[in-house]
Order: C-alpha cells, then structure tokens, then sequence
C-alpha cells in the first residue's frame, strides 16, 4: 500500500513533497536554535547598534559637560564683571579727588612732562598697546567703558 | 575683549598735576581691565581642554 501511495505521486507531486519537506526541517532547526546567517548580518546589526548606542552616549555626555562649562564660565565671568566695577568705583574716587586737590591746575613741570611722555612713546613703540591718547574720566568720556557681562567673548 | 591690546593712558598736551595723578590711577584700572580680558580668555580655553579631556 506504501509503495502504492509513492507510485502514484506524480513528478509535481513529488516536488511538492520535497517543498513540505524542507519547510518542516526548517521550521524544526528554527524552533531548536538554527540560524541559516552565511553572511553573518545578524552580528553586524549588532555591532553597527552598539555602535549607534555608543555614539549616542558620548554626544550626551558632550552637551552635558558643555552646558555645565558654559554655566562655569559665566560663573567665572561674572566675578570678574564685579572686580571690574569696584576698580571703577575705586579710580572714579581716585580721580574726582585728584581733580580737587589745591595743585591740580597746576602745570606739570616740562621736562617731568617731557620725560614720562618719552617714556610713553617707547612702549607705545613696541607696538603690542593701545595708545589712544589721555585718559579721560573714567566714569564716562574717552576712557574705555565697563564691559557688560556678555557670554559673548 | 582678549583680542584687543591693553589700553595705556597717556598725558594730554600741557599736563597738570591732576593729568599726572588721573594718569596713573587710570592705568591702574587699565590693567584690571586687560587682565579681566585675559582671565576670560584662558577660561575659555582651559574649560574647553578639560572638556575635551573628560570627552575622551
């Protein structure tokens, strides 16, 4: 009767028996652990996302150690703005002082005049300062006026 | 402000004493404010370095 059943199969039959076949191995290795990977894609998508996962970590890492020098430096910054304001205060007193005093309209003698502006020209000489001229009162005029504390540099 | 030389006041023509005094108190504050400059801009680059050290 076994025979019988095998005689009968016809050519597409016997294809189809063979397609089962190989459906039913395949869903037994599957089920056991088998992988068909020749390529091995599976450990390069691994790979390839542990990757991603690391790159994803370092740029975090990045903006969290950025936002924290950025609040260090406008920390920073601002202590300066404020040592920057007192020696103002301080030199605004100096000067209105200064202008005050029983001798200040008193000319300076010419050859002290004379040698402290030599000594001006020589290290305005070297080229690295600004020398743009007398100072003005520092409350306001020519003098350089108090930077705010901008986190732009 | 680090990218701009250090101010240093000079005398006007026909000094008085009161020039000489404003002169030197003035270069005093000038020196703050260049050195205020300066710390800015080394804070800048020594936050960045430590950045970049803790990064790797």
């Amino acid at each position: 009767m076994r025979t019988a059943w095998l005689r009968a199969l016809t050519p597409a039959g016997w294809v189809a028996v063979a397609g089962a076949a190989v459906l039913i191995a395949v869903s037994v290795a599957g089920g056991l652990g088998f992988r068909w990977d020749p390529f091995n894609h599976a450990e390069r998508r691994r790979e390839a996302a542990e990757a991603r996962a690391d790159r994803a970590e370092v740029e975090e890492r990045t903006r969290t150690l950025e936002v924290e020098g950025g609040r260090e430096l406008m920390r920073r910054r601002e202590v300066q703005h404020q040592m920057r304001v007192q020696a103002v205060e301080l030199t605004v007193a100096a000067v209105t002082l200064a202008e005050e005093a029983p001798d200040a309209e008193i000319p300076l003698d010419l050859a002290r005049a004379a040698r402290l502006r030599a000594h001006d020209d020589g290290l305005c000489g070297l080229g690295v300062l600004d020398c743009a001229g007398p100072a003005a009162h520092p409350s306001g005029g020519g003098d350089p006026p108090l930077p705010p504390a901008d986190p732009a540099v | 402000m680090a990218t701009r030389p250090c101010r240093l006041p000079t005398l006007p023509s026909d000094p008085t004493r009161a020039d000489l005094e404003r002169g030197y108190v003035l270069r005093g504050v000038a020196l703050v404010e260049c050195d205020a400059a300066r710390r800015t801009a080394l804070d800048v680059l020594t936050l960045e370095r430590d950045m970049r050290t803790k990064i790797r």
